[in-house]
């Protein structure tokens, strides 16, 4: 079991490192010069080209790569004013006198004997060099927004990060609530009308749009349930929760056919089984019976769909965000896209992929808690 | 060529696959999803049959234009914010719909099968690269994938977008496909062909992928249905198909903020989605059931 | 149970259940749009407080990085600058005591600051702290260098500053502490119009050094509302300001919510959870004919919608100033049903241009025939240009940005312009790649618009057929004339006003000649603000992100009538 786990984690590594390098090549390929979305459409070529500099972006592909991961050192300038980290003030003076009365090259020369670990070009023409150091994912750094003046990646990202967590989470158990409820339904009153019927109709929810259903939602439901219309309340806990009951519902509904299904199947199998007609010989209540000894045994398919709808719901998220104005990361990430804010897109995909994938490690590993016999056959 | 007459002349029984169907048959719901299918195909196959007008055509005259459904007898639907024939363009959305559906489809499931049919045929070092970049595939957000694919294009075509949802659509074939050709690596027939000196990738065409066909079947099904509900959420996002292309998807989108006063634009693509993607899905799950009778009660 | 008679009726019965659930399902929700009278709430906000919308996340409220509408709406409530407008958008002044004495050779103006201004954080406003923002716009963060360009200096403090320089300017020169002297490099008509641009407005030198770069998320002004909390994508708060120079304004909290759905805004606006909100196609006519009528404004703006020719496109038969081409692009021109597209599509959000000077600005021609749809016309064109009924043209991409109602114009358009035998395929991309493809030059046929930075034909003129400016400053049609270049620059050194609007129209007759565009509107904009709203008059210089920005906004009431729907 060790082994296992200790396989399965080793194996997360190369799978970040591949989704952080699709997100790259990607943003190098969409079409945007970071430079000029930062700094305007009317931004003066000379200041686009030094910004797109100093921030890295004319480095090679791999270089910017290496550096966001933080194998690579980044450089740091004095004169940027976006950055965080220290500076070091009395070169950052000397420097900037130089230039401003125009030195001649022995002057710099002379200045960059001074100064070993310079070279005059940088003195001359480049933005000021502080220093190289490590700061990527590797150091907890994510970066600065490209396109929010003064935010970090971190602070755009984090807020949105719990409100799209929040919302997945309640969308799983409305999924479960809705999923296992039709299951056992479907199960217990098996090859009836209402078999079909609640089968028909936890498919029907996976078949709709999601934005589709949720701004029918918003239109017919919100106001005679006394629900808010959009937004996230975050001033009290009973306020959040009533904020995010339309958005779950919307969302939810896309899993619970699938647990549905399962729950029904795995329901059915174990009813047939020999203990369970034993306990109904035996008189004891069919709910009783149901819910005590089948829904146990239902627990493995509802862990695994959970596990694997994990990603459908971060997926539904993003459109269900939009609809119900709720400032979360799938939001923020199409927002991020279509701004061409790269320090931002790499840094949600990246975050959204690493919820994704501890998910199903954590869904992977609890069945060898939940069923002994997993533990050995995998590899 | 000794496997197939083999094959052929297995005696009495009858062969998974007509099992499968006989299953099939007995499923209703399957059925109805199959009919719906079938409906949409035909719509889709052949909409200049069954279409009255020209999807594209504004009718801005004062009896056409906006008209609701059941007002005009040349708009049985009524037209769109546009005055374009709702009818008409539900019609020739089925064609996108299903394009969309299955091309995207066919992309994800030649890389899954090929990938995974490599993964797991050949195992060792080429299964755990293979796997690994599958699990990459799973765990980016499929919808932002695609859209930082379209974004990459100035103009997202038909193809470029089937294409888009195929990149990101083949990571779930390949791990089926991957688990299946495990299994059946070690079975007799394989060991046999492999003892005869056949090629790996003959073994792999003759032998293996025939016996995955079921669940890459059942998996297309739904991944169809899948499709169609992605394409409606690009449209959404304002990266879907260009206009005036009448994808279902489109249409809802397009209307959107007039649905408080064009009410049947709201509903009409909708329920057009809606039922396509449910008649796949209720004959993914009847395949489904039908393939793998342990999942059947 | 009962066994199916056979696989077909079991078939039939499913289906028809099925498509009875579907009619149930869809009546249902037609009678729920349709069914009875359109329900609004007038129900104010017990604290009195304004809720207002955002389309998305302002990305900017430092000054000198605000380059779009809604950061400046935002912004224009927490700063101010030396000149603005009043209702007319003649200039008044704001924070300087009265307007600039100009010296004789139109290049030095001088400004007497008003006494007891004081910033957000209680220190009073002098001239060094205008000297100080100005001189920040010249640095290499700020993203409107353009607006002190014409200051004498200015030039070489924004290159200082490119070599990590401080940007001071030598024609920025504190008399005292209430006086400030502007010197340009040559006179310079509009200048006062860049000095009334949100870009231009006093910051506190303090806060700024002391919140570097975040000073954008957590900015200090002079204006009569206070930032006090801002969650990305979420929301913002503003308060009343107390110390504001004019009087603590009326509304003593703005909210703003970040609602990217246009459904959703309305359905927040009926339920009477926002003061006022953006309408989209069909809300005009369903608002006008309710109860709520009053609800519904509509105020023109100084801002237009064109589609443009790239007129120096390699092998486009759209290019070029030739007789050909001209009447290629004036057939065009005739083709287009814009009362059409004005009145019916955004249900008369939009008036037919008749030229490139919007109406509401001075300059602007109201007595020049505009085009109107003429087929016979149209074609009779095409075949002097050499294509009868569009044969030898091929299909030509018209390239637009996904948003708002562009896609349906642009379709409209389509298919006026195939009636004449003109095949256009539409090609729908992202803001930002859109404007990078259009400002390379890119597209030969585009949709494109304009929003004045301030009321004066100049800024469209100059902007978007002076030669130098070409591709990412506006000029995007590539336009270069050197007749029309001439009466601009020209413009600029008349100091009288009538001599210089007819120097401006004597330039726009030139370029209309030309043809560079497909003329289409000037815009208007369409709200509904809740009837106890008073004190608000939009001007054609706002629009409805954030509320405008040149409404005094200390002056907006909620006034509840005590009527409760």
């Amino acid at each position: 079991m060790l082994s296992y786990t200790l396989h399965r984690i080793i194996g997360v590594i190369p799978v970040i490192l591949l989704v952080t390098m699709l997100v790259f090549t990607l943003n190098a390929m969409i079409p945007g010069d970071p430079g000029r979305i930062r700094l305007g459409q009317r931004a003066d070529p000379n200041q686009v080209e030094a910004w797109n500099f100093k921030r890295g972006y004319s480095a090679p592909f791999f270089t910017q790569y290496l550096r966001y991961l933080g194998f690579a050192p980044a450089r740091v300038y004095l004169d940027d004013a976006d950055h965080h980290g220290p500076v070091d003030e009395s070169i950052y003076d000397e420097v900037r006198e130089l230039r401003v009365r125009g030195a001649t090259l022995e002057e710099y020369e002379a200045f960059a004997a001074q100064h070993p670990g310079y070279s005059v070009d940088t003195f001359r023409d480049q933005p000021l060099i502080y220093r190289s150091h490590f700061q990527g994912v590797l150091q907890g750094e994510l970066g600065e927004s490209d396109v929010k003046a003064g935010k970090r990646v971190i602070e755009v990202i984090g807020e949105a990060f719990f409100v799209t967590l929040r919302l997945a989470f309640g969308s799983i158990i409305v999924a479960i609530i809705l999923g296992v409820g039709a299951g056992i339904l479907s199960a217990v009153k098996s090859r009836t009308w209402i078999d079909y019927t609640s089968m028909v109709l936890a498919i029907i929810g996976v078949s709709m749009p999601v934005f589709w259903l949720g701004i029918l939602m918003i239109m017919f439901l919100a106001g005679p349930l006394g629900l808010p219309r959009s937004g996230f309340d975050d001033a009290s806990v009973f306020g959040m929760v009533r904020s995010l009951v339309l958005p779950c519902i919307a969302l939810g509904v896309i899993s619970s056919a699938t647990i549905a299904r399962l729950t029904r199947s795995a329901m059915l199998d174990v009813l047939s089984q020999d203990y369970v007609r034993t306990a109904k010989a035996k008189g004891l209540l069919p709910r009783v019976v149901v819910l005590r000894h089948a829904l146990r045994n239902a627990s493995i398919p509802i862990v695994t769909v959970v596990g694997n709808s994990f990603g459908y719901l971060l997926v539904g998220a993003v459109l269900t965000e939009s609809v119900f104005a709720l400032p979360g990361l799938g939001r923020t990430i199409v927002e991020s896209i279509a701004g061409r804010d790269r320090m931002v897109i790499t840094g949600g995909i990246l975050i959204m992929s690493v919820i994704f994938v501890t998910v199903n490690l954590l869904v992977d590993l609890s069945y060898g808690i939940f069923d002994p016999r997993v533990r050995h056959g995998r590899g | 060529m000794a496997a197939d007459e083999v094959k052929k002349r297995k005696p009495a029984g009858r062969s998974p696959t007509q099992l499968a169907i006989r299953r099939l048959k007995k499923n209703r719901l399957a059925l109805v999803g199959l009919a719906v299918v079938m409906v949409v195909v035909v719509l889709g196959v052949l909409p200049g049959v069954f279409a009255q007008h020209e999807p594209a055509m504004q009718y801005q005259t004062e009896d056409a234009w906006q008209v609701a459904p059941f007002q005009n007898s040349s708009h049985p639907l009524g037209t769109d914010e546009l005055g374009r024939d709702v009818l008409s363009r539900l019609i020739y959305g089925a064609g996108i719909s299903l394009r969309v559906g299955v091309i995207g489809t066919g992309v994800a499931v030649f890389i899954g099968v090929f990938l995974g049919a490599i993964a797991g045929y050949f195992a060792g070092v080429t299964d755990w690269v293979v796997s690994r970049l599958t699990d990459t595939f799973f765990a980016f957000p499929s919808l932002l994938l695609a859209i930082g694919i379209l974004a990459v294009f100035e103009k997202p075509t038909e193809t470029i977008i089937f294409a888009a949802l195929g990149l990101v659509g083949w990571p779930g074939v390949a791990r089926i496909v991957r688990g299946q050709v495990i299994s059946l690596r070690g079975s007799e027939y394989v060991l046999a062909a492999k003892a005869l000196g056949q090629s790996s990738q003959w073994i792999l065409i003759r032998h293996v992928l025939p016996n995955c066909m079921g669940p890459i079947v059942v998996v297309s099904t739904l991944m169809i249905a899948g499709n169609i509900l992605a394409e409606a959420g690009l449209s959404f996002l304002g990266i879907g198909l260009p206009p005036p292309s009448p994808s279902w998807g489109r249409m809802l989108v397009d209307s959107k903020d007039q649905w408080t006063t064009m009410p049947w634009m709201g509903v009409l693509p909708g329920l057009a989605i809606s039922f396509t993607v449910l008649g796949f899905n209720l004959f993914g799950d009847g395949l489904r059931d039908a393939f793998d009778p342990k999942m059947q009660a | 149970m009962n066994m199916p008679r056979s696989a077909f009726d079991l078939l039939a019965k499913s289906l028809g259940a099925l498509l009875l659930g579907t009619t149930l399902l869809g009546s249902l929700i037609l009678s729920g749009c349709t069914g009875g009278e359109l329900g609004s709430k007038n129900t104010p906000d017990p604290n009195g407080t304004m809720r207002l919308a955002l389309l998305t996340n302002p990305p900017d409220l430092d000054p000198i990085l605000i380059s779009d509408t809604t950061s400046s709406g935002i912004a224009s409530k927490l700063f101010n600058t030396l000149v603005g407008y009043d209702a007319d958008l003649n200039l008044i002044p704001e924070l300087a005591e009265a307007m600039p004495s100009v010296s004789p050779d139109g290049k030095t103006y001088t400004f007497k600051l008003r006494k007891g201004v004081k910033f957000h954080n209680g220190r009073e406003v002098t001239a060094e702290d205008f000297k100080y923002s100005l001189e920040r716009l010249a640095s290499t963060s700020s993203k409107r260098p353009n607006v002190v360009k014409p200051i004498r200096g200015a030039v070489q403090a924004i290159e200082n500053g490119q070599k990590g320089g401080d940007t001071a300017i030598e024609g920025l020169r504190v008399v005292d502490t209430y006086t400030l002297e502007i010197s340009l490099e040559k006179p310079y008509y509009p200048f006062l119009f860049l000095l009334a641009m949100e870009n231009a407005s006093v910051v506190p030198k303090e806060v700024v050094a002391e919140r570097g770069s975040s000073f954008s998320r957590a900015p200090v002004g002079t204006g009569p509302y206070r930032l006090i909390e801002w969650k990305e994508n979420d929301r913002l708060r503003l308060e009343a300001f107390e110390g504001y120079y004019e009087g603590k304004a009326k509304v003593p909290v703005i909210t703003m919510r970040i609602i990217p759905e246009a459904l959703t805004r309305v359905e927040e606006y009926k339920a009477g959870n926002l003061e006022m909100v953006d309408v989209t196609q069909g809300m005009l006519p369903r608002w006008r004919g309710s109860a709520h009528a009053e609800d519904v404004r509509v105020y023109p703006q100084a801002s237009l919608l064109y589609y443009g020719f790239n007129l120096e496109k390699e092998g486009s038969p759209f290019a070029g100033y030739g007789e050909k081409a001209r009447k290629l692009r004036r057939a065009m021109n005739w083709a287009i049903d814009r009362e059409f597209i004005c009145e019916r599509i955004v249900d008369g959000r939009y008036t037919p241009a008749n030229g490139i000077v919007p109406p509401g600005l001075p300059g602007h021609k109201a007595s020049r025939p505009q085009y109107s749809r003429d087929l016979v016309k149209a074609n009779a064109l095409l075949v002097e240009a050499g294509y009868p009924l569009g044969k030898g043209l091929e299909s030509v991409d018209l390239w637009f940005n996904n948003q708002g109602d562009n896609a349906k114009i642009a379709q409209a358009v389509q298919q006026n312009i195939k009636e004449i035998g003109i095949t256009v395929e539409l090609k729908q991309l992202d803001w930002a790649a859109y404007i990078e493809a259009c400002d390379a030059g890119e597209p030969s046929f585009f949709r494109m618009g304009w929003v004045a930075d301030y009321p004066d034909p100049e800024n469209f003129l100059y902007f978007l057929f002076h030669s130098s400016n070409k591709g990412p400053n506006g000029n995007v049609t590539f336009y270069d004339r050197p007749e029309v270049d001439a009466l601009i620059d020209q413009s600029y050194l008349e100091t009288d006003a009538e001599k210089r609007l007819a120097l401006l129209q004597q330039a726009e007759e030139l370029i209309l000649a030309d043809v560079p565009w497909l003329f289409l509107a000037s815009t208007k904009e369409g709200m509904l603000v809740k009837p106890y709203v008073k004190n608000f008059n939009p001007t054609p210089m706002d629009d409805d992100s954030a509320g405008g920005s040149q409404i005094p906004w200390h002056e907006v009431q909620i006034v509840p009538t005590g009527e409760a729907q």
